[in-house]
């Protein structure tokens, strides 16, 4: 049973409550209502206080009230929030505006509470008092927003003491160079990275393609930064030529690819920040993704009776793939959505093109700055494009 | 200094030299201060030319955070407290941004800023200007410093109780008078402070009127004058000729 109701607060109080409010992840949405003569703004909002951003690809595109009001409803319910709070709601241009957002609060299963502390009679007042909104006075709001989070704040990345910038020197002159050219204590940095990649390498050094670009793709698997790319290529060069080989690749190629690819899983920081993308199937998309999902093979192919109300999924082995906590309420909420859409339960649970998906993949590491997983089939398909080749020093190529 | 944007400080409060501290300069910067430690709203109110935006320009650039003056015309236009503050804050034009996008740009840019944002003349904008920067500042929870400035400003935001209401301190300034003024004007001009008390009232009586910005006029007037010499009363009622001249003409 969901109630809805107008709150007339303390200023102070109504103050502090949209200052201490929870998060989406804590079951409560507070909106801060602005002055607006549209209604989509409103929508907007609410879908910002979400977690939408405007700033996002895909965010300038006008869909509709409807479906504005789906995706508030599948994302309420998708994250199962208890209360949605609309604060100041008395700058809101039309109070008629609040109906259909009660209604797909209701829907969702949630509470709406409309705060104020303009006055608690006049027209504002007086319209929700007519539309089953009783007028509460004396209550602190806080009651209704601050909760006890159960999120750890996002961890801070470390710090990267590596420089981002090296030589690009060829490899014989490469130290050298770095020397004349870094700082004293950058230089020590990478010094310390170039040495212990020449020491590992000279110890056992690779005699043929192979093996090299096994030794490579391993020595680069952790990297993220291109100048700890550039002195593993140059320290394994420079010792697989002390040891009678000359190793030869493109290095723009290995750069790419450490440019591109942590190799690891989303965390729950980067999985959260989906909910930038105001539509659930972006976010869910690039999560099934990061599962190890491929379009044709598996996406295309779930259904919507795959997908229990829960978030999960069944049948056919396919409880295998596994999703950090945080991706549940994604997968919720766009089965939520794909049902309001009318979808049956053999119609897809994701209907979109494997060309819409790879967009979204993209997009999100381009918008959100996240990490991304190797092709699930072919982890290790990058290193083909460094062309590497190894040979003998003392013989012709 | 830590005001990013001076395009928009007006003339009249740029300070060449340290500013004439009263009592109510005193007061109204210690309170600006602590509003921008707890990012929080402060008025500062007083009739024109007692040094209130001078107050407030001069705090902003000791505040140890980024600082923007934002000054509303005589009849803003509605977007203008936000395309202005746009502008101060992020240094860019705001184009053909629409009210909408300049309310998201801003939500995202005030909590990453963190600064004090001073709209001066603010009782010149209508309650829409006013629910905007409530709004803002509600939405960004806090996440920077509002200073309102301005002739009646206390009486202004009383329009838009939400603002009032939101409004931690205020300071009011006041024409200076007896002691405060001769203090006052001793710093602006070493000649004031030598001269007879009697000399200084008379000129304060005639055309000054407690205000500091009128004081500030006839210092300019008197620049020329050896400073370690007493002003004299001839020396006043010269710079009184120069000064009703302009207001004659």
């Amino acid at each position: 049973m969901t109630t809805s109701r107008y709150l007339w607060a303390d200023p102070a109080d109504h103050s502090r409550a949209i200052r201490d409010a929870g998060t989406v992840d804590d079951g409560v949405v507070l909106s801060v209502v602005r002055p607006h003569r549209r209604p989509y703004t409103f929508h907007q909002d609410v879908l910002a206080a979400i977690g939408a951003r405007h700033d996002v690809r895909g965010a300038t595109a006008r869909s509709g009230a409807g479906r504005e009001l789906a995706l508030v409803e599948s994302w309420l319910a998708g994250y199962r929030v208890d209360t949605v709070v609309l604060a100041h709601a008395d700058m809101i241009g039309v109070p008629a505006w609040i109906g259909p957002v009660a209604d797909a609060v209701e829907a969702a299963g949630a509470d709406l509470v409309l705060v104020s502390d303009d006055s608690a009679d006049g027209p504002f007042a007086d319209w929700c008092d007519a539309n089953g909104m009783p007028v509460e006075t004396g209550l602190d709001p806080s009651l209704c927003t601050v909760r006890a989070s159960g999120h750890e704040p996002p961890a801070e990345r470390a710090g990267r003491p590596f420089p981002v910038h090296v030589p690009r020197a060829a490899f014989y002159v490469w130290r050298a160079r770095a020397r004349d050219t870094l700082p004293p204590a950058d230089f020590a940095v990478v010094d310390r990275l170039y040495r212990s990649v020449f020491a590992s390498v000279v110890a056992d050094p690779p005699g043929d393609a192979d093996t090299a670009t096994r030794t490579i793709a391993s020595l680069l698997a952790d990297k993220t930064g291109p100048g700890e790319c550039v002195t593993v290529v140059r320290a394994t060069q420079a010792a697989m030529f002390t040891s009678g080989f000359f190793l030869n690749l493109v290095t723009n190629a290995a750069l790419a690819a450490v440019r591109a690819n942590e190799h690891r899983r989303l965390d729950g920081h980067e999985i959260r920040s989906l909910r930038a993308y105001a539509e659930p199937w972006v976010g869910t998309a690039v999560l099934l993704h990061d599962a190890g999902m491929e379009y044709g093979a598996n996406m295309s192919r779930l259904r919507l009776r795959h997908v229990t109300p829960d978030g999960t999924l069944t049948g056919n082995r396919r409880d295998a793939w596994t999703f950090h906590d945080d991706a549940i309420p994604f997968l919720r909420a766009q089965r939520h959505l794909r049902v309001l859409e009318g979808a049956g339960p053999d119609d897809p649970f994701l209907a979109r093109s494997g060309r819409d998906v790879a967009d979204a993949v993209r997009w999100a590491r381009s918008d959100l700055n996240l990490s991304g997983t190797a092709h699930a089939s072919q982890p290790d398909q990058w290193v083909k494009s460094l062309r590497l080749t190894v040979t003998p020093v003392g013989r012709s190529r | 200094m830590t005001v990013t944007d001076r395009t928009q400080v007006p003339f009249s409060a740029i300070l060449r030299d340290d500013p004439a501290v009263t009592p109510y300069f005193r007061d109204a910067y210690a309170k600006i201060r602590y509003a921008t430690e707890e990012n929080a709203i402060v008025a500062i109110d007083g009739p024109p030319g007692t040094g209130k935006t001078t107050c407030a320009v001069y705090a902003a650039d000791r505040v140890a955070r980024p600082a923007v003056i934002v000054t509303m015309s005589d009849r803003p236009a509605p977007l203008d407290v936000l395309r202005h503050s746009y502008q101060a804050v992020t240094g860019e034009r705001c184009g053909r941004l629409t009210r909408y996008d300049l309310g998201n740009l801003l939500g995202d840019t005030l909590p990453e800023w963190g600064g004090l944002l001073v709209v001066d003349e603010l009782q010149n904008a209508q309650v829409s200007a006013m629910k905007e920067l409530v709004w803002l500042h509600e939405t960004t929870r806090g996440g920077f410093a509002l200073a309102a400035v301005g002739s009646d400003v206390l009486e202004a935001v009383a329009r838009y109780p939400q603002l009032e209401s939101r409004v931690l301190t205020s300071a009011t300034f006041a024409p200076l008078e007896g002691d405060d003024l001769l203090a006052a004007v001793g710093r602006l001009h070493p000649g004031f402070a030598l001269a007879d008390p009697a000399d200084v009232f008379v000129h304060d009586r005639v055309v000054c009127r407690g205000l500091i910005r009128t004081w500030a006029h006839t210092a300019r007037v008197l620049a020329d004058d050896d400073p370690s010499v007493p002003v004299t009363g001839p020396r006043f009622a010269w710079a009184r000729g120069v000064l009703m001249a302009r207001r004659t003409a």
